[in-house]
């Protein structure tokens, strides 16, 4: 847990086993100074006090608050709180808390990070990547005791990598009643056949990209990943085939066809069409997935507007 | 009988620029070479190609932004006129050619592709280019869907709901406006997806979106088949997955195609290279150099040294490419056949503005492609994603992950440290809006009027362009001034409102600065 920057001051207190990181103090506070945003904010802003998460990737959140500090002890928010405490204004902390959720929802566990209610925002690595956060601003008193202000929305950060494969989607490969695979390899794969290699690792390392001293050249067949040798050896691996003809039949009525499940067996029923994919695509495709492809939606950089 | 489909989706977009207080506005510039870079030239490749009986299917969107400023009648009329000034530039540089008879073919070619833009655009077109686009998919050659009204960045604004309600309703509106239809398909802005937003768009009636490869490899349950077929979301809006090989064949700076040697260099413009008295009548009237559109240099290599660009060698490399493209997408094709029980669906979203503005060739390449298709038909075939869903209307049940096409594939580009003042300050302005709403539901024509212009306001706000180009970098001061005037407005009207004392003249004069969505139907905002 640190922050960037002033990391002596701004540690922030850990409740359990996660470690926080705010990664960068958000420039918030120099726009604020640059005189241009203040004017455009909407006249009802710091009328309320909030405080708002929004995701940034699977492992950071980001957080920005608005809190109103007015020293009128009747409009002070906080006036009840310093009462209780009988803390000095000066030795009560603004923390914000942040309280992870489990499936169902319900908080886990929290961590707090100590702010500075100038500062308006910050970034905060996440201990939980893909998980449900929701964050309360509030003033930790000097003997510990928090007391929170405002609740924020809970936010989910994406998940850092796909899903494990359904136990029911993985015993459904290929129905093991099929007659039509039922020769060609063993039956439904607990434990799994051994012959294919796992796609990902016959398909993820990329092709190498076309020469471009010689433009226009394909890229060679055998270069391309989905003809290299493991993935081709799977293709024609007779457990592949025979599945794809079960496949296929099946997908034709969305049933399976006459005589290709012997009668009373229930499998078939059960299974939709997608299941019958022999091969893990999703790995595949998450193993291709190259982020970093985003579009220059400007058609080319413009000086600034002037006036003609 | 194909194995497997290609589906291309060309994404039209730019940002909502229109500046009526300016005689020569820098930004305005990005829509009128578009036209003649791009979207001309997609319309003519599509004219050839039906002319040339070659069958071609592909989905596209047309943001509202775009679609407004193609029927403003300030913003066409000037339009022209840019267009008279290049096709009279062209005509001195067919003259200042005359003893390099290599540049002057290029000059003459660039000359006659802005009469040839000049001519369709007023006469076969009648200044008209959205109805244009329209008239293709009246046909059945591609199919048009969709977008947020503004190109709000969703995952961003869903602290509010209200707001992406309004974004994505509005959008809607503006569809059905110029398409006379309802749309079944709709375009993620940045192809920001994000749990929750499916419900959003099926409630508007939408069937299918895209998304990027990640929020479908790690949608909830786990996807059999990857990107090759969509997943339905439990509010049964289907959504389709980028495939990362196409998008890498094309779009990557170090693979892709459009970085061959053999093609036109995007970054040498006569605009910024001769002698300023001779361009000054074409370009800023301040002196301000800006493109002109006429580049007589190809790639050729990473070093400055620039050869002379040969439009028949690039023509032949945009048909070798094509071939090349439609081979690996037969070899994936293929392979993916044997691994699934039904046609995989390969799914391949571009900017359009890549087509024609910054890869000069992609039209060309388009129409080799599509010409490659038709002579190969046995293994893969052009579709759309809604005659897709057409053939496969069920499909494997998930909820697609929160993803972007953006860096690193999640929020970053639009929120960061440069950007990320934006949100509060959208996300305050949607929460008044919804209470002013709420607070006068039945509204004076002039509380509605400003109700109305209110709401437009915080949209153009709302735009994901101006968080991406204060990212980038390049455009930054414009981004910010742009956010400062919507939200400034906003805030003056938001107040007359408030204190109840519209001030007419103020109203109307931003009412005619801004005259995007004139049925908006500000009520989206109010939840």
């Amino acid at each position: 847990m640190s922050f960037s920057k002033k990391k002596d001051r701004h540690s922030p207190t850990v409740v359990g086993n996660e470690k926080p990181k705010m990664i960068k103090k958000s420039r918030l506070d120099q726009a604020t100074a640059s005189g241009l945003r203040p004017s455009v904010r909407p006249a009802s802003e710091f009328s309320q006090k909030r405080v708002v998460l929004l995701p940034v990737e699977p492992h950071r959140l980001h957080a920005y608050w608005e809190f109103p500090f007015r020293r009128d002890p009747v409009a002070d928010p906080m006036a009840p709180h310093r009462r209780q405490t009988r803390d000095e204004a000066r030795q009560t902390k603004m923390i914000l808390r942040f309280h992870a959720l489990d499936a169902a929802q319900n908080p886990t566990n929290h961590f707090d990070l100590e702010i500075e209610a100038a500062t308006g925002s910050c970034y905060v690595e996440v201990p939980t990547p893909g998980g449900s956060y929701y964050a309360e601003l509030g003033f930790r008193a000097a003997l510990g005791r928090f007391f929170p202000a405002v609740r924020s929305a809970v936010v989910a950060t994406p998940a850092p990598a796909p899903a494990p494969p359904e136990p029911q989607a993985a015993a459904s490969l290929v129905p093991q009643s099929d007659p039509t695979t039922r020769d060609s390899h063993p039956p439904l794969a607990t434990p799994e056949p051994p012959a294919p290699p796992p796609v990902t690792e016959a398909l993820t390392p990329a092709a190498p990209p076309a020469d471009r001293s010689t433009p226009g050249a394909a890229v060679p067949e055998e270069n391309h990943p989905a003809a290299s040798p493991a993935l081709l050896a799977v293709s024609a691996s007779p457990n592949v085939m025979a599945i794809g003809k079960a496949s296929k039949s099946w997908r034709a009525d969305q049933a399976p066809v006459p005589g290709s499940t012997a009668p009373g067996q229930p499998i078939a029923k059960e299974l939709a069409p997608w299941h019958l994919a022999r091969l893990d695509l999703t790995e595949f495709c998450e193993q291709r997935f190259a982020p970093g492809n985003s579009s220059p939606t400007v058609p080319s950089p413009a000086p600034e507007l002037i006036d003609g | 009988m194909a194995k497997g489909y290609l589906a291309l989706l060309l994404h039209a977009h730019l940002p909502y620029v229109r500046h009526p207080e300016y005689q020569d506005a820098l930004e305005e510039r990005w829509f009128y070479d578009a036209i003649t870079q791009c979207y001309l030239p997609l319309l003519f490749t599509m004219e050839e190609m039906a002319a040339a009986g070659i069958p071609f299917r592909f989905t596209m969107s047309l943001t509202p932004p775009l679609a407004a400023m193609l029927e403003d009648p300030l913003l066409l009329a000037r339009f022209a006129q840019r267009l008279q000034d290049l096709i009279e530039l062209g005509g001195r540089e067919i003259e200042r050619t005359a003893h390099r008879p290599a540049e002057q073919k290029l000059a003459r070619l660039y000359h006659a592709h802005l009469q040839r833009c000049r001519e369709a655009f007023v006469n076969r077109y009648q200044a008209d280019l959205r109805q244009a686009f329209f008239a293709w998919q009246a046909k059945g050659c591609i199919e048009i869907i969709a977008s947020a009204a503004t190109h709000g960045y969703l995952p961003l604004l869903a602290i509010n709901p209200a707001a992406v309600q309004a974004q994505i309703k509005i959008g809607i509106d503006s569809y059905r406006r110029a398409a006379g239809v309802a749309p079944s398909g709709f375009w993620l802005p940045e192809c920001g997806y994000y749990p929750g937003v499916d419900e959003v768009l099926k409630a508007q009636g939408i069937r299918y979106t895209c998304c990027e490869t990640h929020g479908i490899t790690r949608a909830t349950p786990r996807p059999p088949h990857g990107v090759y077929t969509p997943v339905t979301c439990p509010s049964g809006l289907a959504v389709f997955g980028r495939d990362q090989e196409s998008s890498r064949q094309v779009w990557s700076s170090v693979e892709g195609y459009p970085g061959d040697q053999a093609y036109r260099e995007y970054y040498r413009d006569i605009g910024h290279e001769l002698d300023l008295e001779y361009l000054r009548p074409y370009i800023h009237r301040d002196g301000i150099r800006v493109d002109t559109g006429f580049k007589y240099y190809r790639i050729t290599g990473r070093s400055g040294r620039k050869e002379l660009y040969d439009p028949e060698k690039a023509e032949a490399r945009a048909e070798q490419h094509a071939a090349d493209f439609l081979r690996k997408k037969e070899n994936q094709t293929n392979v993916l056949r044997t691994l699934m029980a039904r046609k995989p669906i390969i799914v391949a979203p571009y900017d359009a503005e890549l087509f024609g503005h910054w890869w000069h060739e992609g039209p060309r390449w388009l129409k080799y492609l599509f010409t490659e298709l038709a002579q190969r038909p046995d293994t893969v075939r052009a579709t759309t994603l809604g005659a897709y869903l057409d053939e496969y209307p069920d499909n494997p049940p998930a909820t697609p992950c929160a993803s972007s096409w953006g860096k690193n594939g999640f929020n970053e580009t639009w929120l960061n440290p440069k950007n990320d003042w934006i949100y509060p300050l959208l996300h305050r302005a949607a929460a008044d809006l919804g209470e002013l709403i709420r607070q006068f539901p039945r509204p004076q024509p002039l509380f509605d009027r400003a109700l109305q212009q209110a709401a437009r306001e915080l949209l153009l706000a709302q735009a994901s362009d101006w968080a991406f180009m204060i990212h980038a970098g390049t455009t930054a001061a414009y981004a910010e001034q742009r956010l400062q005037k919507h939200l400034a407005r906003f805030a003056q009207l938001t107040a007359m409102i408030g204190e109840r004392t519209i001030d007419p003249a103020r109203l109307t004069e931003f009412e005619a600065h801004d005259p995007i969505f004139p049925d908006l139907d500000y009520r989206a905002f109010g939840g």
